[in-house]
């Protein structure tokens, strides 16, 4: 047989006949930058800001490039700082400690809203995918038209439903309201990439004499990996986000960050380079945990498996 | 293990559309069974049933004495070569091969050792790391066909596993299938194709299929010298057989066909199924290669076709001669080029005792008288 044609070559040759001109690529290239900047401004900014002391924020104009601190970070996770009274020194104490309290909260309600989506909706997105069934697109829909109600419209019934059965202030309840937000992320997303799996691999894997089950989990979870990956990350920065449903529906141990962020903001003290601290370690987990799972977002596993 | 598969009176519909009409047809264990038809004529889906990928609307499937039709596939230990491959693309090629035998639960040294065997069977032991996408069309062919074949079984379906391939690839794996007939000796084997070709080449019996109906079950002899009917003639062979509509009429004491053109004589030897045949309309079916040729007036014009070359080109091997007159066509195969010249004149005869008749319905009334050996499968 003879040596397949080099592929990368061919590609590299398509690609090069296919280059837009520089002029074109120049338009895009500034296009592109200006989208980033304007994506990226406000964590610059928060960024800049948490290692700025509170009179170089004031001070007009702000003095940005100067001197850094780390004191912001230091009273946030209270960490040898001294304050003025005692009476200053507790309260500091009492608002790290809650923050560190919502830090913790919010990762445990993301951590099980994301794994209850993953286990309800990969299976649900299968289904969906693969099995003719007459309710099967009105039950998709459903899902989706979990994420057109706006949160402050259902928030108040929801409020006195778990305060009547008990669900109110619990880690679960919390969870399951979550789960809603994230369960239609998954569901669809993976849903769509299992769409693009060819049934025909799958029956290949029937005649291989793989039962259901084994056909699942060697092929489809494989294949499908991308689009869970995405979902999860996607639905993950949802939940972590959510501030409706930890406002209305956690007492005051509960609260995810994103509510407990607000008690610094105070009327003693406004301090922007504090919250900005703040603000950055709520965020951190988001924005590493995307960064890493930036890999999986790229599709094109199926390529080259059948025959089109 | 060896069992007989058994389709009897299988339907099957795709809502409004009827994919299977009343398909019946019976492979024995060791029998290497083709079914052909053009594409859309069901032989996909045909397999699909037996597979138990798609079940029948109604009709039943039996492996042996064991009636198929609420097994799973993944009960029913058919092996199946998919058209498009179907290898699953995040597997290496080892893995891919190794598939079934896991799913069989084999210990790691028999899946080592049958992929050996097989990869060195089909000439794939330098690719058994590589990824499908990695492959070029050929060697996924390969792949899939030692996915279908690691395992010994009583049933093996390949589906057109031949096509979308390059000729010279084409003809080597065709020679392997050659040898796979031995490795499969006990196994029953439908191999689904449009080519007739490989069909003629591979079968032990062919089964012709058209728009979801069986036209003809037999050996190859029988499809391409004793064809059921019109459709079956135009099936098989390239280029296509004549179909020529013809009145049987008297005269002068003689039975003649009347083409319309010309009015040719028949030989003794057909006059008398001609005749009980009873009908007036027949259409005769000559092949390319079964007239007799003449550049020059034949001595006796009495039984041929006067008429000019249209077109002449050669193909395979073989000059190819349209003769036209009055608006009629033939088709005729030369193996003398030279003689040929477009727009001179040229004199056909039908090689009666290789011409098909057909009756008005398009079913064959009388058989060719003799047949030839298989060598004389049209051009290839």
């Amino acid at each position: 047989m003879a040596a397949a044609p080099n592929e990368k070559a061919v590609r590299q040759r398509i690609l090069a006949t296919e280059r837009e001109p520089l002029r074109v690529r120049i338009y895009v290239n500034v296009a592109l930058i200006l989208v980033g900047a304007f994506f990226l401004f406000p964590i610059a900014w928060m960024l800049i800001l948490s290692f700025k002391s509170q009179v170089q924020i004031t001070s007009m104009p702000p003095d940005l490039f100067s001197s850094f601190t780390l004191e912001n970070y230091r009273s946030v996770l209270n960490i040898g700082v001294t304050y003025s009274t005692a009476a200053k020194a507790s309260l500091m104490e009492i608002k790290s400690n809650e923050f560190l309290q919502g830090l913790f909260n919010t990762a445990v309600v993301a951590f099980f809203s994301v794994a209850i989506s993953a286990l309800v909706g990969i299976p649900a997105a299968y289904g969906l995918s693969r099995y003719k069934n007459a309710l099967k697109d009105q039950l998709a829909f459903t899902f989706l038209s979990f994420r057109f109600v706006p949160q402050l419209l259902v928030i108040i019934p929801l409020y006195l439903i778990y305060q009547r059965i008990g669900l109110y202030g619990t880690y679960f309840g919390i969870i399951w309201a979550s789960s809603l937000v994230s369960i239609p992320f998954v569901v669809w997303i993976t849903r769509s990439y299992m769409d693009d799996i060819p049934t025909e691999i799958e029956e290949a894997a029937l005649m291989d004499g793989h039962t259901r089950r084994d056909v699942f989990f060697r092929i489809i979870l494989p294949l499908a990996k991308p689009g869970i990956a995405a979902s999860i990350i996607i639905s993950f920065i949802a939940v972590w986000n959510n501030f409706t449903f930890g406002f209305v529906l956690a007492t005051t141990r509960l609260q995810p960050v994103t509510v407990k962020i607000l008690s610094f903001y105070d009327i003693t003290d406004l301090n922007y380079g504090r919250i900005a601290a703040a603000m950055m370690l709520a965020t951190l987990p988001m924005i590493l945990v995307s960064q890493v799972a930036a890999k999986y977002l790229v599709s094109g596993m199926s390529m080259g498996a059948v025959r089109k | 293990m060896s069992s007989t598969i058994a389709l009897s009176r299988i339907w099957k519909r795709f809502g409004p559309k009827v994919a299977l009409a009343d398909v019946s047809f019976e492979v024995q264990p060791g029998e290497f069974f083709v079914l052909i038809g053009p594409s859309g004529a069901g032989k996909t889906t045909t397999l699909r049933v037996v597979a138990g990928l798609e079940s029948p609307s109604s009709g039943e499937v039996r492996f042996g004495d064991r009636l198929m039709n609420d097994v799973p596939p993944q009960a029913r230990k058919a092996r199946m070569a998919f058209e498009n491959y179907s290898l699953y693309p995040h597997l290496s090629v080892r893995e891919n091969l190794a598939s079934p035998l896991v799913a069989g639960k084999a210990n790691k040294r028999e899946v080592a050792e049958r992929i050996e065997r097989i990869a060195a069977m089909l000439g794939l032991q330098s690719l058994l790391d590589r990824a499908p996408r990695e492959l070029s069309g050929g060697q996924r062919q390969r792949v899939s066909l030692g996915r279908a074949l690691i395992v010994e079984s009583s049933v093996l379906l390949l589906d057109e596993p031949l096509a979308h391939l390059d000729a010279r690839i084409r003809h080597e794996l065709r020679a392997k299938f050659h040898d796979l007939k031995s490795f499969l000796s006990r196994g029953a084997v439908i191999y689904v194709t449009h080519d007739y070709l490989e069909a003629l080449s591979l079968a032990d019996r062919i089964g012709v299929l058209v728009a979801g109906s069986v036209q003809q079950i037999g050996t190859p002899e029988d499809v391409y010298y004793r064809p059921a009917n019109v459709t079956v003639a135009q099936l098989v062979g390239q280029p296509a057989i004549n179909l020529v509509k013809a009145d049987l009429v008297r005269s002068g004491g003689e039975l003649c066909v009347d083409l319309g053109v010309a009015r040719l004589p028949v030989p003794g030897a057909l006059v008398q199924p001609l005749e009980a045949s009873g009908r007036p309309r027949v259409t005769l079916g000559i092949r390319p290669q079964y007239w007799n040729l003449s550049r020059t007036p034949p001595p006796d014009p009495r039984g041929w076709i006067e008429a000019r070359v249209g077109l002449y080109e050669i193909r395979n091997y073989k000059g190819v001669i349209r003769a036209d007159r009055d608006g009629s066509s033939w088709l005729a195969l030369t193996d003398s080029y030279g003689d040929t010249v477009e727009g001179g004149p040229i004199w056909l005869q039908p090689q009666w005792e290789r011409a098909l008749v057909f009756d008005d319905q398009g079913n064959r009334v009388v058989s060719s008288v003799a047949t030839p050996g298989r060598s004389a499968h049209g051009n290839s």
